[in-house]
């Protein structure tokens, strides 16, 4: 009787229709002692497939979390490298530029005058009142020439000192001369 | 979604994960990196996954996914390379060997033989044991599809075990 529900289990296992259940039950069968002559040839194969289910586990949870953290902080850490990269390439395309427009702006001059006559007065103009503005400021310079005169008598020392220092080279120049000689 | 949250929802799923990536792509390495990316993208996204509402689905798929990538992708590796990986996998596969019995292995080896779609299947509900709607969101396969390619990846598992046996 059990072997004939077997078979039956068998044929709708082979033809994919059998449920999780009724597997079950078919190695249920195969694992117990008696097995019917008829079915011997499938033991080994219910058998090994019961192994295979029961395999020990190779991954270790712990090893692979550690894993999974070492790779994240590794990927951060590149991630890093790059910005740093990524802001100085910028910082030096911006300075680039910076000195590239500063060059520009320096050679080109824009005509802003169609009338090159009122161009002119208005050239005059301008370098009047920043000749105006020039000599104001020269003028107050006037103090200085006070200084420059109480540095005079400095300066005829000074000349003197130049003097003397002038007459010891020359008395070097006549040793050595002599020592030639 | 916090990051404890995290650890209790998403985490153990890892490896079914890490099972499903490895009968994709037959290499633990490859299914243990790809793993690894994975789960770093979940843990990247995780404030949006509160909107996600299978997680298991959802991870899967993207296993999946990055599984199917990486087999578009695959170059040619230099002969030299191949054969130290090669070696590095032996000698990896020799130490679950210790732990799997002979049919066990012989039926993980003809899963592997199949093709992509059916293999996926039969992975996902003989040794994962999903529902069919789970598989669906899963895949992207219809359920009738799932069907057709698990009856068709069980039989020929069942065949080449009944030929290996009756050539010994």
């Amino acid at each position: 009787m059990e072997t004939k529900r077997i078979r039956a289990l068998l044929e709708r296992y082979f033809d994919g229709e059998s449920s999780l259940e009724e597997e079950k039950q078919i190695q249920r069968y195969f694992s117990s002692g008696e097995i019917d002559a008829e079915l011997r040839p499938y033991k080994e194969l219910f058998g090994g497939l019961d192994e295979l289910q029961q395999e020990p586990d190779s991954i270790v949870e712990d090893d692979l979390m550690d894993f999974i953290l070492e790779s994240e902080h590794k990927e951060k850490n590149k991630l890093r490298y790059l910005w740093q990269a990524v802001s100085a390439a910028a910082a030096i395309l911006i300075i680039a530029l910076l000195v590239f427009n500063y060059q520009q702006d320096g050679s080109k001059w824009k005509d802003t005058y169609s009338d090159p006559n009122i161009a002119y007065a208005e050239a005059t103009k301008t370098l009047r009142f920043v000749g105006t503005k020039y000599l104001a400021g020269v003028a107050q310079l006037k103090p200085m020439e006070k200084v420059s005169q109480a540095v005079q008598p400095l300066d005829k020392g000074l000349k003197t000192v130049n003097k003397g220092f002038q007459q010891v080279e020359d008395l070097k120049q006549i040793n050595e001369k002599l020592k030639q000689q | 979604m916090l990051a404890s949250e995290f650890k209790t929802k998403v985490l153990p799923l890892s490896n079914k994960l890490m099972r499903f990536a490895t009968q994709l792509l037959h290499d633990d390495d490859q299914a243990r990196d790809i793993i690894q990316d994975v789960f770093l993208k979940l843990w990247q996204k995780k404030d949006k996954l509160e909107q996600v509402d299978n997680m298991e689905a959802f991870a899967m798929r993207m296993t999946r996914n990055r599984c199917l990538d990486l087999f578009k992708a695959k170059k040619p590796v230099l002969a030299e390379d191949d054969f130290l990986k090669r070696n590095a996998t032996e000698s990896r596969d020799l130490q679950t060997e210790i732990e799997l019995s002979e049919s066990a292995l012989l039926i993980r080896k003809l899963i592997r033989q199949l093709p992509d779609i059916q293999r996926t299947v039969m992975h996902l509900r003989d040794i994962e044991q999903y529902e069919y709607e789970e598989i669906a969101q899963m895949t992207d396969l219809n359920i009738n599809a799932i069907r057709v390619n698990l009856s068709r990846a069980r039989k020929k598992v069942r065949d080449e075990l009944l030929k290996q046996n009756d050539g010994n």
